[in-house]
């Protein structure tokens, strides 16, 4: 029984793995982070049941087909959401090595998010615009010239609002690109030191 | 009961409970690292190995008054441990961790373990962890080094099985570790 195999793995098993606290604490932070991006969800959900209501109560083709749009948005969001999180909700082990990983594999989950929500923000209010424009032309809601403008004035404010988020998210990757180089050197480092 | 009887009384069981909270003090010492490792080898998420070691811990409380040496006591605390961990693992709800549940005993890194061999240890602890539970329970006891006879004392199964188990695990365990190479 006290072979060579068992004996490596018996001093593995029994050591004590010591991880630095503030590693611990930015992953467990992180965590919150991705267990409150999740309760955000909220928002688009209440959005698609007004969408819903909407189309309910005017039985008007356009409104169904933003009610329709709206879920498809939001049915593709929460996919994507669920793809691009699986397996990144705790480390591996309670090691350092185990904690720079993941940290490492969130970064990278991180960066797919902001390039997935850039993409689908922009189609969204593309899509919203145009069904939007639709309803009210359908309702008569641009008759006037005074009609246009306000609904041209709503539309710019909702395109500054969404750059305002647009340029949010380039400086969001741009912060998580820096992160990421610096974990991968730290682990290229810790790595090197291990080997010294 | 007149009052010198009963002071008699109440001071035996202080005495025997004084008896009591030294031994249960004196098995966590000798056996809590191994039972944290057990604890660990359960769940990933910190909190829940500290809320399973405080249930473990707890369990053996409750139970050494019964313990009357039919086994040996680490024996009896590895079987009363593995037992609330498949109770843990019955009720184990999603993992939930805040800011407030990180305690770690000594934050700094420890300079002499390299990170080649923590990924190496983190490799075994993950392969462990998705041994299937009668595999992961044989080869952990094994790794405290328990015997046969022991392990299929806690278990409650045969030495042979215990062996079979025991081979089973490696074999996968071998398989497990290469893969993540």
């Amino acid at each position: 029984m006290t072979d060579d195999e068992l004996e490596v793995w018996r001093r593995q098993w029994r050591s004590q793995p010591q991880v630095p606290l503030e590693l611990i604490r930015k992953v467990e932070r992180e965590t919150v982070n991705m267990r409150l991006s999740w309760i955000s969800q909220i928002l688009p959900a209440l959005i698609g049941a007004a969408t819903i209501v909407g189309a309910v109560i005017t039985q008007n083709i356009s409104w169904i087909l933003l009610a329709g749009g709206t879920w498809v948005f939001i049915l593709i969001g929460w996919y994507f959401l669920v793809q691009n999180y699986k397996g990144v909700w705790e480390p591996s082990a309670a090691t350092t090595a185990a904690y720079v990983e993941l940290s490492i594999e969130r970064c990278r989950r991180t960066l797919n998010d902001i390039r997935f929500s850039i993409v689908m923000m922009w189609l969204l209010t593309a899509f919203v615009f145009i069904a939007d424009y639709q309803i009210l032309k359908g309702t008569g809601g641009l008759t006037t010239t005074s009609d246009f403008l306000i609904v041209a004035a709503a539309f710019a404010f909702a395109t500054v609002i969404v750059s305002i988020v647009f340029i949010y998210q380039i400086r969001k990757r741009r912060r998580t690109k820096t992160e990421l180089e610096y974990l991968l050197n730290l682990r290229a480092k810790l790595e090197t030191d291990s080997k010294m | 009961m007149r009052p010198a009887a009963e002071g008699r009384q109440i001071f035996a069981q202080n005495k025997t409970r004084a008896a009591l909270e030294e031994r249960f003090h004196q098995l966590l010492s000798a056996n809590g690292p191994a039972l944290l490792r057990l604890a660990s080898s359960y769940t990933n998420s910190r909190s829940d190995r500290d809320d399973l070691f405080q249930d473990i811990a707890l369990a053996i409380w409750q139970a050494l008054p019964r313990f009357r040496g039919e086994s040996s006591e680490r024996t009896f605390i590895f079987r009363i441990a593995h037992n609330r961990a498949i109770t843990f693992l019955a009720q184990r709800r999603p993992v939930t961790a805040s800011d407030e549940d990180i305690e770690v005993p000594d934050p700094r890194p420890n300079p002499e373990r390299g990170f080649a061999t923590e990924q190496q240890e983190a490799r075994l602890f993950e392969a462990i962890h998705n041994l299937p539970i009668d595999y992961r329970q044989v080869i952990t006891l094994t790794l405290e080094d328990m015997s046969y006879t022991e392990i299929a004392e806690i278990l409650g199964i045969s030495e042979s099985n215990v062996g079979v188990r025991l081979n089973r695990a490696r074999q996968m365990l071998r398989q497990l570790l290469e893969v993540q190479k």
